[in-house]
């Protein structure tokens, strides 16, 4: 288990991270989601020692590691560009960590050959990691990552740098090595559907601190704040007063684009269409906000549509209600 | 204009390549065609190895081209080992820090040798060091170690910061990253700052006059033979002092490409 506790961190007078606190459960995969800039890297950064801390404690498994130096922690990591040993072949660099570590020949070349073989990559084991390509690259990063016991694994946006097909035969394989080693994994990423599919808990960071974490259904469901409906889904969660429900002043109804009927109380314009296989997605002005709606027939920029909210969630102050 | 594309390199490279010609032709030529003639030829009409056993039996060549190695090569291993930490330091500070540092290396050269050379000669014959290799090697480091540095910066620079923290959460201790990873993998960088501090000391001529009279390195030879007269030998002695700078060129022309500059390295 890994406890965070007021994990403080600035750069002069621009505070980056302000006073995180969470626990992350031993065999977990924990997606920290935010946008850019928002302190994501940094954090990742303060796990594996390379930042160090301005204020709070970092404990695993009841060891406080806050200020031990990287290669003292025994994590693993993974980054964006996979920080590849450029002057090694891919058994080299696999192979590394092992050798700092000074196991014996055998036992490295077992273990390098293991790895090497739950990620598919037996094969270019004696190429040079500057001649494959960028699928390949990011195995070898995470059978780097992998050959040795590390307390836990940090990953910092492995995925962004693939093309999309693959991408996503990337996210399906973290997952199941994730399941395989019983790992606990820090996940860094950007994309919310990344998150979402891979996440056992999402922590939303936001402002310096986790603005919300939970299960990703509930971050879709229940969001908490305003900022946070808006940022997590394919479109952004609809906003409107609640008086124009017939509630009380001072309260806004947050809704999703398919948390609709069509035909109902509700009237809007479509100013553009968003057509993604069967699904439609028409954005509209209703009054003077600007609403996305899940439409089942083809609409035409500049028609009227009329539709009725089925389910939604009241806020107060840019805060979740209840 | 695709002619005008190879006629004007052509051009240049005859321009360049021509006075080592002239330098083949005259070592090679006995001497009756060449120096005691009014109209010389240009191009062979007799062939002898005289005047290059002439030269080199009769005149002590062998000091001064030693003297010249050892300066040389001194120069490129202190360059390159003070570059290498020089550089790398650098290239981990931000800009705003390391480029005036490196404006500030890089005065030196704008100071003209000669004022450089005679304060330091003077302080130099009170430390012993005049007249002596590690002496020149240590005054010439004024020029090549900023140009050094400078090289080297860029070569780290383009080693991404990731690779370094990579191999500390590896396990690896800076020591090792810098055994294992920053200089093989910088190996480009380093052998374009070892070359071209080697040969700029190679020719160097204003500091060696100065500093190093006695004992003269290879280019002091020459002229001090020039202006002697003795052409066939400074033409010998000229045709020799090339060849190790054609040799490593050609061994070390791989790493020679513009983009040392910027490092060279793919990560």
């Amino acid at each position: 288990m890994i406890q965070l506790d007021d994990i403080t961190k600035r750069y002069g007078s621009k505070v980056i991270l302000n006073g995180v606190t969470e626990k992350i459960e031993t065999g977990e995969f924990f997606v920290i989601l935010g946008p850019s800039g928002a302190g994501k890297s940094t954090l990742l950064k303060v796990f594996a020692g390379i930042e160090k801390l301005d204020k709070g404690k970092i404990i695993v498994d009841g060891k406080d590691i806050t200020n031990l130096p990287p290669e003292k922690r025994n994590v693993a990591m993974v980054f964006q560009n996979y920080a590849l040993y450029p002057n090694m072949s891919v058994y080299d660099n696999i192979a590394f960590p092992l050798k700092v570590r000074r196991l014996s020949k055998n036992k490295i070349d077992e273990k390098v050959r293991n790895v090497a073989k739950l990620l598919g990559i037996s094969d270019i084991l004696n190429m040079n990691v500057t001649k494959i390509s960028g699928g390949q690259q990011q195995r070898v990063a995470i059978a780097r990552a992998i050959v040795r016991e590390p307390s836990f694994y940090l990953l910092d946006e492995p995925l962004s740098n693939l093309d999309a097909r693959v991408r996503f035969v990337a996210r399906g394989e973290l997952k199941r090595i994730q399941k395989e080693l019983n790992g606990t994994f820090i996940y860094v990423t950007h994309d919310q559907k990344e998150a979402m599919s891979l996440a056992d808990r999402v922590a939303v960071l936001h402002n310096g601190n986790f603005e919300q974490v939970g299960k990703p259904m509930d971050l879709y469901e229940f969001p908490k704040t305003r900022w946070i409906g808006e940022f997590i889904g394919d479109f952004p969660m609809n906003f409107l007063p609640g008086k124009e429900l017939g509630l009380e002043e001072g309260i806004e109804i947050g809704f999703r684009p398919e948390w609709i009927k069509e035909g109902g109380e509700l009237k809007g314009t479509v100013e553009s269409v968003e057509v993604l296989g069967e699904n439609v997605y028409a954005f509209c002005t209703v009054k003077d906000y600007r609403i996305t709606i899940l439409v089942r027939k083809t609409v035409d920029v500049g028609d009227e549509i009329t539709f009725g909210v089925t389910k939604f969630r009241k806020f107060r102050d840019g805060k979740l209600l209840e | 204009m695709n002619k005008i594309k190879y006629i004007i390199p052509i051009i240049l490279a005859l321009y360049f390549v021509f006075p080592l010609y002239i330098i083949v032709l005259i070592a090679f030529s006995p001497a009756k065609y060449t120096i005691e003639t009014l109209y010389q030829p240009l191009i062979f009409k007799g062939f002898t190895l005289n005047n290059l056993i002439f030269a080199f039996t009769q005149y002590d060549f062998i000091g001064p081209f030693f003297k010249s190695l050892a300066v040389a090569t001194l120069v490129g291993v202190l360059a390159v080992i003070i570059g290498i930490p020089a550089g790398y330091g650098l290239s981990r500070l931000p800009d705003r820090v390391a480029y005036p540092a490196l404006v500030l290396l890089l005065i030196t050269n704008m100071v003209p040798g000669l004022i450089v050379a005679i304060p330091i000669s003077a302080e130099f014959i009170r430390l012993g060091l005049f007249d002596s290799i590690p002496g020149l090697a240590f005054v010439q480091e004024l020029i090549t170690l900023p140009l050094a540095t400078f090289i080297l910066r860029g070569t780290f620079s383009a080693v991404p910061r990731e690779v370094e923290y990579q191999a500390k959460i590896d396990g690896a201790s800076s020591l090792k990253y810098f055994m294992d990873i920053l200089i093989p993998v910088a190996s480009a960088g380093i052998a374009a700052a070892f070359l071209i501090s080697w040969m700029f000391s190679w020719d160097e001529f204003t500091y060696a006059i100065i500093l190093s009279p006695i004992h003269p390195t290879l280019p002091i030879e020459i002229y001090v033979n020039i202006t002697r007269g003795n052409l066939l030998a400074a033409v010998a002695f000229a045709l020799v002092f090339t060849l190790p700078v054609i040799v490593l060129t050609l061994f070390l022309q791989k790493y020679l490409r513009g983009e040392y500059l910027t490092g060279g390295v793919k990560a």
